[in-house]
């Protein structure tokens, strides 16, 4: 299931507050909108929160082999 | 002049002995071009010369030949193979040229010629030239197509960067990206990013981060430098990796002024590898604060049709339709207070005029009773025996006993007589 990216679930989102904010409609629609708008924004907010900060670096041995290994700017930089 | 031929140093074959031969005669072919070959090596070796290239051979061992002329002369020139692979730029018939070598003749010819160690272009430095050979050719290619270029995702799922793990580009991007949007997974793939390999080193990463399949975007760049210090971003293996590379790729090399084949080919040039950290991650804090707003306005958009759907439902229960049979009710709850009111006014109304016209009786019963009719001297006359009161002269006879009242006190008399009146 490939879920919307953030800007078109963004978009969705402002679409229907414009929407229940100039159209005329009845409480029954407004629940159904709200309710969608809501959804979306809870989706929205899971994709900007949701990820972990990783930083690694990759590193090959002689004979061409790799690992991931955490990386540490402060450490290379004094390394250096 | 023979004595010279014996301390000569030639990469050539050594020396014959020729001084068996020798006569006084005559020179051998050999004799003098070899003569001539160690002239020309004694005066004219490491030297500059200007000239024009016409003629570029270029045959499948690698060594250059070529001709250097001018509007009078023209000389042989030839790059031998190892000289030549550390020509950036390509020669071409016509360009101007300055070209360091010594002279030579090769004897089996008896040609003379220069050898050629280093060769720059006349008027622009040999990278210079060499990139914008390169250009061209690329841009001829359809390496730059803006239809080639790919988009770069909004929020990125995996960051590769290609570059030096401890120059001052790792820095800046990795700052600039902790700034903007913290939690974001990054690969950081190491290479050297100049001298010698390197672009081959740069190349390969590109390629090798393209097996990756959770990388969405790769920046690839280094810190600011000379022309010689970044030129691995203007080799032709760089552009075709970064040109086939499926995952979109941010170029970031040096400043804004630094151009490079890599900027060009790249789906998006970052002028510093600051700004590629700008590129790759939008600025968290704004969208977490715009959505925040959508949601307000959600909320409030529910609660304001939510009043507004109540006032509609008071002014409906308000609405004369709805109040008539309460409305009935209470009218005629005023019309009987009213009527009461009504009637206990009439009735006291009614109650104070028949007082009135009770009291106004009774003072005219009193200014007619008899007995203020007394007060004021006047007698009733009246049968003793009877005391019916007498208004003839007929009711009564002569000797009738007669009782006379007055204010106070009565009257008893005989009747003498009577008198008409």
């Amino acid at each position: 299931m490939k879920k919307p990216d953030f800007e078109t679930s963004l978009k969705e989102l402002e679409e229907i507050v414009e929407q229940l904010e100039t159209n005329d409609l009845t409480l029954d629609e407004t629940l159904a909108k709200y309710e969608s708008g809501i959804k979306i924004y809870k989706q929205c907010y899971q994709t900007l929160e949701k990820a972990e900060k990783k930083i690694n670096i990759l590193l090959k041995n002689s004979i061409g082999e790799t690992r991931t290994e955490e990386f540490n700017l402060k450490k290379t930089i004094e390394g250096q | 002049m023979l004595d010279s031929f014996l301390d000569i140093k030639t990469n050539q074959e050594p020396l014959e002995d020729f001084t068996a031969e020798i006569n006084d005669k005559f020179f051998t072919v050999s004799e003098i071009t070899r003569g001539i070959r160690t002239s020309l090596e004694h005066k004219f070796s490491n030297i500059d010369v200007l000239g024009e290239i016409s003629n570029v051979r270029k045959p499948s061992s690698g060594h250059i030949y070529l001709t250097l002329k001018d509007k009078n002369s023209q000389l042989q020139a030839v790059v031998f193979r190892n000289s030549a692979s550390r020509i950036k730029f390509e020669l071409k018939d016509g360009m101007e040229v300055v070209s360091f070598g010594s002279v030579t003749v090769y004897e089996p010819r008896g040609q003379y010629q220069l050898i050629i160690n280093k060769i720059e272009p006349k008027g622009i430095g040999a990278l210079q030239l060499a990139f914008q050979q390169l250009k061209e050719k690329l841009e001829k290619e359809g390496l730059f197509d803006h239809a080639h270029k790919k988009d770069i995702p909004f929020i990125p799922k995996k960051i590769g960067i290609v570059t030096s793990p401890t120059g001052a580009a790792i820095k800046d991007i990795l700052n600039i990206i902790d700034r903007r949007f913290a939690n974001v997974e990054i690969l950081i793939y190491p290479v050297k990013v100049q001298g010698e390999g390197a672009a081959q080193e740069i190349a390969e990463a590109i390629t090798e981060l393209n097996n990756y399949s959770d990388i969405d975007v790769i920046i690839s760049g280094r810190g600011g430098g000379s022309l010689e210090d970044l030129w691995a971003f203007n080799e032709e293996i760089v552009a075709r990796s970064i040109y086939n590379s499926k995952i979109p790729v941010i170029s970031a090399v040096g400043h804004e002024i630094d151009l490079t084949i890599a900027d060009l080919v790249a789906d998006k040039r970052a002028l510093t590898p600051s700004e590629a950290g700008e590129l790759v991650v939008p600025r968290k804090d704004l969208l977490i604060e715009k959505t925040e707003k959508f949601k307000t306005r959600l909320l409030q958009s529910l609660t304001g049709k939510l009043r507004l759907s109540k006032e509609k439902l008071d002014r409906i229960a308000n609405s004369y339709v709805i109040r008539q049979p309460f409305d009935k009710f209470n009218r005629w709850q005023q019309r009987l207070d009213d009527l009461s009111q009504r009637l206990n006014l009439n009735i006291t109304h009614a109650l104070n005029s028949e007082r009135e016209k009770l009291s106004g009786i009774a003072g005219k019963l009193e200014s007619l009773s008899p007995l203020n009719v007394l007060k004021r001297g006047y007698t009733i006359t009246t049968k003793q025996e009877d005391n019916k009161s007498l208004r003839y002269i007929t009711d009564l006879s002569k000797g009738d006993k007669i009782k006379t009242n007055l204010s106070r006190g009565s009257i008893i008399s005989e009747i003498l007589s009577f008198e008409r009146g």
